[in-house]
């Protein structure tokens, strides 16, 4: 997505006072987070550096002349982003986030309260973490081939710190896979997208293109959404975003007994990192996926990715 | 020629009177057009969830009467944002569209469902919703007694200066 769309997908979220000083700023094509926290700077975080936005609208490294958020700029963009109604978006609410047209995932953070039904509920929202989502087209090109071979897909597992890029690049490999290139037969590709981030099926917007061959289920826990999908739809691939707890598991078992390819993200430092957890690990030592793609961030913004066989050996390495 | 004079004197008394009472008859149309509109709302958000600007666009489109420009700017008003709180500009609007139709008691009534809608407890919407439901129906049943009584003291004026004309001129 251009960032020439970002200030319309944004600037209409923030109060009046942030919104003169945001639109600037919203033009960066480096743009990664804002993060608004009351009573403290507002900081924006680019692919290299962190800034304090100014309260002449400009970014600076010092802490001084930095605009400072309010409780009623906090209250306003929370209305905002709700479109004024908590009763629709009370799940998301629970689970800390709301995601916008775009893409962009806003981070909540509040008080925590357990309402009459024993649920977790959350108000008095203390600061938010807005997270820029990207679409960059073709930046699995340089290694997508080594993720194939003989027009066969390879169980993949994409890993990286939060923040590293991992759904930008599975969004690109979906497409990728969805739709085919010059070596590659397109495939049938189910994503069940739990968090409206991979393609964005939000009720405003129409979403991410994910290819002509993708069929999405939108805002549905994984483990169910995965093995639904795998009796409905007939895919040759199922792709999910940052797995991790026990039922997934148990659903990755039953899916590649089926004959399935997996296409999955996980946050993570590197590989030994997630062979170390209680259930991914535990099962990543016994069933290996016969890919691991490492992302790391570079201070030049770019991405380092590895790739790793099942036997942890080097497949490929490059910039992105 | 003169008795049909005359009975055309005493058709138009008829429809004098009954014209006299359509003002009435749209308020209590306009009434339970709102108690109707109202309910829908409360079900989308407790069935469908649907956000309020949305809901607010789709109801506009269910209805031709005065409520249809007030749904339809709430909506507009509300997805092109702005640093205003929901209940001060639905009274906004809500006096714009409707404060020269509905009286201070059935303006409240409506106002007061409006910052329910805020609500995150769908309990409580159900309830609400039934609440307002049931007030305006009460309201509704005491006007439209008042409107046939009303109506029937138009119609025996109406048609008793009629006749009083038809009299003096036969």
């Amino acid at each position: 997505m251009e960032t020439g769309g970002l200030a319309g997908e944004l600037l209409h979220i923030f109060s009046d006072s942030i919104r003169k000083r945001m639109e600037r700023v919203l033009q960066r094509p480096d743009l990664t987070e804002i993060r608004l926290r009351v009573y403290l700077p507002l900081t924006i975080r680019t692919l290299k550096k962190e800034y304090y936005l100014t309260e002449e609208g400009g970014l600076s490294c010092e802490e001084t002349g930095a605009y400072r958020v309010t409780p009623e700029d906090i209250r306003l963009i929370f209305q905002k982003i709700s479109q004024y109604s908590l009763f629709a978006y009370k799940e998301e609410v629970r689970e800390g986030y709301i995601t916008l047209k775009g893409g962009h995932r806003i981070g909540l953070c509040g008080k925590v309260y357990y309402d009459g039904e024993g649920r977790r509920q959350m108000q008095q929202i203390s600061s938010m973490n807005i997270r820029i989502a990207r679409e960059v087209i073709g930046c699995c090109r340089p290694f997508f081939p080594y993720l194939t071979e003989d027009g066969c897909f390879f169980n993949t597992l994409l890993i990286s710190p939060p923040g590293g890029g991992k759904t930008t690049y599975l969004r690109d490999l979906i497409r990728m896979l969805s739709d085919g290139t010059d070596y590659f037969e397109g495939q049938n590709v189910s994503v069940v997208d739990e968090r409206s981030e991979i393609g964005n099926r939000t009720r405003l917007s129409e979403g991410f293109y994910l290819g002509k061959r993708t069929d999405l289920l939108d805002h549905c826990p994984k483990a169910e959404g995965m093995l639904m999908m795998l009796r409905t739809m007939g895919p040759q691939i199922i792709a999910a975003d940052e797995i991790g707890d026990a039922k997934d598991m148990e659903a990755l078992r039953y899916i590649r007994n089926c004959g399935c390819r997996l296409l999955l993200t996980v946050h993570g430092r590197d590989v030994e990192d997630i062979l170390e957890r209680p259930y991914l690990g535990e099962y990543l030592r016994k069933n290996p996926f016969e890919r691991y793609v490492q992302i790391q961030a570079e201070k030049t913004g770019r991405r380092r990715i590895d790739i790793f066989d099942a036997g942890k050996g080097r497949v490929w390495r490059g910039v992105t | 020629m003169r008795w049909f004079g005359a009975f055309l004197l005493l058709v138009s008394g008829y429809l004098l009177s009954r014209r006299l009472s359509e003002p009435a008859m749209r308020h209590v149309e306009i009434l339970e057009e709102g108690e109707y509109l109202f309910r829908l709302l409360e079900s989308e958000i407790r069935n469908a969830k649907v956000p309020l600007p949305a809901l607010f666009a789709e109801i506009s489109r269910r209805t031709d009467s005065i409520w249809k420009d007030f749904f339809a700017e709430l909506s507009k008003k509300m997805q092109d944002g702005g640093d205003f709180t929901f209940s001060e500009e639905f009274e906004r609007l809500f006096s714009i569209h409707l404060a020269e139709t509905l009286t201070d008691e059935e303006q409240n009534l409506f106002l007061r469902a409006g910052r329910n809608l805020l609500s995150d407890d769908l309990v409580f919407h159900k309830n609400a919703s039934e609440q307002l439901s049931l007030e305006i129906r009460e309201h509704v049943a005491v006007m439209k007694k008042r409107l046939d009584s009303q109506k029937k003291v138009y119609q025996v004026l109406c048609l008793s200066m009629s006749a009083l004309l038809v009299i003096i001129l036969l």
